[in-house]
């Protein structure tokens, strides 16, 4: 096979690739396949395109799609789910029925959560401090999550006292340390100049 | 302060790592992966753009405006790290010598036969 009907056939398996992606890159591609097949042997080029087309094609596509999804619709519509199904088991007071849609909230609000982390790009390394609000949203979403818990469900049953009052003891632990770290990274960042992350 | 990052997936890795010493064009970053790893890894085309357009929308490196006609007409995209993509890479080449230096520590004798 000559190395210009090489070029042409891998050229038409970049149709594989999502439209958008073979106009951004098809034509670097090309040529760098054709100084591949130029400088080393091309059977072993060959096997390695055959290898890149069926894992990046794949890839490309799901990547595609997931950037319509990227930004705060999804994570948006969860976290607002979470707070809804939470906000309704408190009106229906205590019941089995109430206790298992805090249930339901808290595996929509764990969603919104890890979908918004997938979404964001890679950033650069913040300081520990950075995270301050991280806790205290984690310690306020832990307590609001055990005193709905607690009024669905009614009276506590007596071995249940001991687990509820350590997650309450970590929960308000969680949001003192996030105040602390807070002030400790608003403080930092005033004395150097930078804006707070 | 301790800076605590996840690591960046491999393909990623190789290519900041391989930019930290300058600007390169595809085909010369790939052979500098090449390179860097004794020829271990050696990435097909779709591998490098699938990675260079991640890194691009997310800000870790960039197209160079100066692309003239220095490859004799040939067009050829060159890439550089931006100052954020820069520190990541500094990050990930630290995070590397102090995982190799504690390998070599807990080795016996201390190093590697």
């Amino acid at each position: 096979m000559t190395s210009r009907r090489a070029v042409t056939i891998y050229q038409s398996l970049l149709r594989g690739y999502p439209r958008r992606f073979r106009d951004e890159y098809g034509p670097d591609m090309v040529a760098i396949s054709a100084h591949q097949l130029a400088d080393e042997r091309p059977m072993r080029v060959w096997a390695r395109i055959v290898v890149d087309l069926a894992t990046t094609i794949p890839a490309q596509h799901l990547e595609e799609h997931m950037n319509h999804e990227r930004g705060t619709l999804v994570p948006l519509v969860f976290a607002i789910l979470s707070v809804a199904v939470v906000l309704a088991a408190v009106i229906l007071g205590p019941s089995g029925v109430g206790a298992l849609m805090v249930l339901i909230a808290m595996g929509a609000g764990a969603i919104a959560v890890i979908s918004w982390r997938r979404g964001r790009p890679i950033r650069q390394a913040a300081p520990v401090t950075a995270h301050w609000w991280k806790l205290l949203t984690m310690g306020a979403g832990v307590l609001i999550a055990l005193i709905a818990i607690t009024r669905a469900t009614g009276e506590l049953a007596e071995g249940m006292w001991l687990p509820t009052t350590l997650t309450g003891l970590f929960a308000m632990m969680a949001i003192a340390t996030g105040l602390v770290l807070g002030i400790a990274h608003l403080a930092g960042s005033h004395l150097s100049g930078q804006p707070a992350n | 302060m301790t800076r605590h990052t996840k690591p960046l997936p491999p393909a990623s890795l190789h290519i900041v790592l391989a930019l930290l010493a300058g600007e390169l064009h595809g085909y010369a970053l790939m052979q500098r992966v090449a390179e860097f790893s004794d020829g271990a890894v050696r990435m097909g085309p779709g591998t490098l753009y699938g990675t260079l357009n991640r890194l691009v929308q997310d800000g870790l490196i960039e197209e160079t405006t100066d692309r003239t006609a220095r490859d004799e007409g040939e067009r050829r995209r060159y890439y550089q790290l931006t100052a954020g993509g820069r520190s990541v890479a500094v990050d990930e080449l630290g995070r590397l010598q102090r995982m190799v230096h504690r390998i070599v520590d807990h080795l016996p004798g201390g190093a590697i036969a």
